[in-house]
């Protein structure tokens, strides 16, 4: 008996022994989630959506454009380098991981929408920072790279024209692809997405355009708008919509607290004193009118400078309640349970109003010869007011029938303006080429709201508005080292701490890791 | 054989080796996408950041101990010791990466450590009487130290745990003990008459240096004692918890004082006549620079810190001591605990047997009843002791202590 009994169980660890090896791969695959996919597009929208402008990046941008005020002036030191910045490239192994899967399995559209949204992350990312890992970046799982090399911005935006050029040509090519919703930006429609690539391409022409000749490449694409289609209304707009479906999908802002609403966001008094000057009734739905002001009866729009302590900032204008908040557009749902709307605000990416500004700044520049500078200017001016009288929810104009109305952005009517808003001397096409330039400058900077870091970036191009130049942080904090606003956001802190040695390579050609080195094509 | 003396009942020296292998968890050797949700009706995945590893192995643990154990005086007192020492190698670590390699981190073998210690239990009964009546005693006592031999090729330090909104966070570095902690500390004068004071800037706040070394995680020692006296079917036990040194940082103690919800807070502020306790600046206790040179900037007016340059802001003169900066949530972790405390009857074994049971026990317990530590906000072991988030206490749950009655049936 014994025996018997021994002999079955030597049997038994033999076969475990076996089964080990036998099933190995199986027995480590997970049973619950795909390690292959043959359909890449089911990563696209969670790429376009990293790409979020009203997610944790816009804040940053929204307070360096001078849209905002920032009361923490901590954010002006060395550690501004935080997360934030992170968010820029946190999906890049997502997008790099569809253009790779696109490409195996031979799938032209997906592969440029890979390549544009990849060309926007890096442009942000090389606009932020100035040279960044690029050619070896994302490779970690492909490659065995962990410790990618920095190129060049100079490196990275010639190769970011040569990608575009190339997801244009993709676009081109016929394909069996059915895209359809898997595409939360376009909805599948290519037109657009070849619209949207060579509109990034004109801008990044135009941020280069002070150190690089750019005539023939810009002209090639006006002569040829067949090839090189470029976005010709507001409706070709990139930008983001939120859903009402579920919390995850609400526009940030509708989500955020009401505290934060109430008393940490506010205009700033650059933005103000334009819009004011102009008697643009963008203000209107921007911003909104102050909370003393509404309860008096009266619409009172206010400013607060930007890097205020937070008890300077409770006096300034005599407290929250006189300062202006944001527009009713980002109302949070706490502050407003029946205006408040989770899918008004979008998140823009690239706007038709921008390639409008950027052909009036080239033809007025001679960069260009095509076209006339004042239609281009013109036009931009208006798809902005088109676009955010568009964004205005139906529902608003039910406001009427309160006694006094928390916004003064009820409808698209509201927030247009009539002939005269062109003719005035600030805003009329007319003057020196210099003052024909910083009119361009400054409603481009407009139109750029909230259009994540661009306002900020295009400031530092173009020096416009002149305001923001000679506001440097107040109060600053020990830590800070600067004196002026900043021009360059420093490295991520992950990278000194894990890319050591490229960092190094990096700092010592580029100069200090601070805020205040100037970009290649800011030099 | 050896004659051993008569009090001598045993005496046992012991040896051991063995070479352990560790595993991980399942589904670490092959990337899988994760579903993000539904867009517009359509799922979408994404890559998580953490990227798996096809060729891991095992890490292996060599371990090898040294005790004894001898009873004594008729098996009234015994006593065990022993001394190990375990070197454990190939650890499967998630190594951080930079980002922009398109992962976080990245599983790896890598890594030795060598972790040294010794136990000791004593167990006694003092006191044994015909009548029944029995005293029984326990200690034990354990120390452990964990060093960090080697991570891996050009690593010198491992994040086991950080605070992103705090600065602190707790590392493996090479050549160091395990779980030390690094966060921002007070600038000091470093030397002259106010040698050690906080230095303070321009406008009163105090000055920070990042990663300054601020201790360990681990403790000291840890050790338990207990007492137990029977008699008749009645038993009274009661159990002691000993934790000394380690610290962890307070995130909760460092919010709390923000919100002016612990005594910390009252500071200044409580010397002054209510409703008066904005009209004056305040003072921070430190060193300021004045013409080149340190002075003592805390002018004590009866206690009231009644001229100053902090401004008059009561929260912001208490926030800036603690607020980013490691040193001021640095918590000591030592405690003696009052763990159990016990007090139970058995009933007479003739009734029981009635009923064909064994033994009936019928007892009141009290569990974690006093915490005797140097913070006057949170239990140790509940704050920043847990494994989960080692060494930092972001606000845990608070301990709770437990009465209960408790019955034992034996059949």
């Amino acid at each position: 008996m014994k025996i018997k009994y021994k002999f079955i169980a030597l049997i038994s660890v033999m076969s475990l022994l076996w089964g080990c090896t036998n099933n190995f791969e199986e027995i480590n695959t997970n049973p619950n989630n795909p390690d292959r996919i043959d359909q890449p597009k089911l990563l696209l929208s969670g790429v376009i959506r990293q790409m979020d402008n009203l997610g944790n990046i816009k804040y940053y941008g929204a307070v360096l454009g001078n849209y905002w005020v920032d009361q923490f002036v901590s954010m002006f030191n060395d550690a501004f380098n935080n997360t934030q910045t992170g968010q820029l490239y946190y999906d890049g192994r997502n997008v790099q991981d569809m253009i790779s899967l696109a490409e195996k399995y031979n799938q032209p559209y997906v592969q440029a929408m890979g390549i544009i949204i990849k060309s926007l992350m890096f442009q942000q990312m090389t606009d932020t920072y100035g040279d960044f890992p690029y050619s070896e970046a994302f490779k970690g799982k492909t490659d065995g790279v962990f410790t990618p090399k920095y190129d060049t911005q100079e490196f990275i935006y010639t190769d970011l024209l040569n990608q575009l050029d190339l997801a244009n040509e993709l676009l081109i090519k016929n394909s069996p692809e059915q895209i359809g919703a898997y595409d939360c930006l376009y909805n599948g429609d290519i037109l657009k997405w070849r619209k949207f690539a060579n509109s990034l391409k004109l801008r990044l022409l135009m941020r280069i355009s002070g150190k690089v000749d750019v005539s023939k490449s810009i002209e090639d694409m006006l002569l040829q708008p067949d090839k090189y289609p470029l976005m010709s209304s507001t409706r070709d707009n990139a930008a983001i919509s939120y859903l009402s479906d579920e919390e995850a999908h609400w526009c940030p802002s509708y989500k955020a607290t009401l505290e934060k609403f109430n008393s940490t966001e506010f205009m700033s008094v650059i933005i103000e004193n334009h819009l004011k000057s102009m008697n643009d009734p963008r203000i209107k739905v921007f911003f909104s009118p102050t909370v003393k002001g509404v309860e008096n009866g009266e619409y009172i729009y206010a400013g607060v400078p930007n890097c205020v302590r937070d008890a300077d900032e409770a006096n300034y204008n005599g407290g929250d309640s006189y300062n202006s908040r944001k527009g009713y557009l980002f109302a949070p749902r706490q502050l407003d349970s029946k205006y408040a709307s989770p899918t008004a605000a979008q998140s823009v990416l690239l706007a038709y109003s921008e390639v409008q500004f950027n052909l009036a700044e080239a033809r007025e520049k001679g960069i260009i010869t095509i076209g006339d500078a004042s239609s281009y200017y013109k036009n931009g001016i208006a798809a902005s007011f088109e676009y955010w009288a568009s964004r205005i929810p139906s529902n608003f104009i039910d406001m009427k029938l309160l006694p006094f109305p928390p916004t003064e952005a009820l409808q698209a009517s509201d927030v247009t303006p009539d002939n005269s808003y062109y003719d005035q001397p600030k805003v009329a096409y007319t003057g020196t080429q210099s003052e024909k330039l910083e009119k361009i400058g400054v409603q481009k900077w407009i139109s750029l709201f909230l259009c994540g870091l661009e306002g900020w970036t295009e400031w530092r191009r173009t020096g416009f508005p002149k305001e923001m130049s000679v506001t440097p942080p107040r109060n600053l904090p020990s830590s800070s080292n600067i004196k002026e606003w900043p021009r360059r956001i420093p490295y991520p802190q992950n990278e000194p701490v894990y890319n050591t040695e490229q960092y190094q390579i990096a700092v010592s050609r580029q100069g200090a890791d601070d805020l205040l080195t100037r970009l290649w094509w800011n030099k | 054989m050896i004659k051993l003396p008569s009090f001598i009942n045993y005496a046992k020296l012991r040896g051991s080796y063995a070479s352990v292998g560790n595993d991980t968890g399942p589904y670490n050797l092959y990337n899988s996408y994760s579903l993000g949700g539904y867009w517009n009706g359509v799922p979408t995945l994404t890559n998580p950041g953490d990227l798996l590893n096809s060729n891991l192995k095992p890490a292996m643990s060599q371990t090898w101990e040294a005790g004894a154990e001898i009873n004594l005086f008729k098996n009234r007192l015994n006593i065990d010791f022993s001394y190990y020492n375990t070197i454990t190698k190939d650890q499967i670590i998630s190594l951080q990466t930079a980002l922009t390699s398109g992962y976080s981190s990245r599983l790896i073998n890598s890594g030795k450590t060598s972790n040294t210690g010794i136990e000791l239990v004593i167990n006694a009964t003092p006191l044994q009487l015909s009548n029944g009546l029995k005293w029984n005693v326990g200690l034990n006592f354990s120390r452990s130290r964990t060093k960090v031999v080697y991570l891996a090729e050009g690593m010198n330090e491992l994040i086991l745990t950080s605070e992103g909104l705090e600065d602190a966070k707790i590392v493996a570095r090479k050549g160091e003990r395990m779980g030390q902690i690094f966060g921002t500390a007070y600038k000091r004068v470093e030397d002259g008459p106010l040698k050690g004071q906080p230095i303070l800037n321009e406008s009163g706040q105090y000055v920070s240096e990042k990663n300054h070394y601020l201790g360990n995680v681990n403790p000291d020692w840890t050790a338990g004692a207990s007492s137990s006296l029977s008699f008749k079917g009645f038993d009274l036990s009661i159990l002691f918890d000993f934790r000394q040194g380690g610290y962890f940082i307070s995130r909760t103690l460092n919010k709390f004082v923000g919100a002016g919800q612990t005594i910390e807070s009252l500071e200044g502020r409580s010397a002054r006549e209510p409703g008066k306790e904005y009209i004056d600046l305040y003072y921070s206790e430190g060193a300021i620079m004045v013409d080149g040179e340190y002075k003592q900037n805390l002018q004590i007016f009866d206690g009231t810190y009644s001229k100053g340059i902090a401004g008059n802001d009561a929260r912001r003169f208490i926030k800036t001591k603690y607020d980013h900066i490691t040193e001021a949530q640095l918590t000591d972790a030592s405690f003696v605990k009052l763990r159990e405390l016990r007090l139970g009857y058995s009933l007479p074994a003739k009734w029981v047997r009635k009923v064909c049971l064994q033994n009936v026990n019928i007892a009141f317990v009290g569990r974690d009843l006093f915490l005797w530590t140097k913070n006057k906000h949170v239990d140790p072991e509940s704050g920043g002791m847990n494994n989960l988030n080692l060494g930092i206490d972001a606000f845990s749950v608070p301990a709770s202590k437990s009465l209960g009655v408790q019955l034992n049936v034996n059949f």
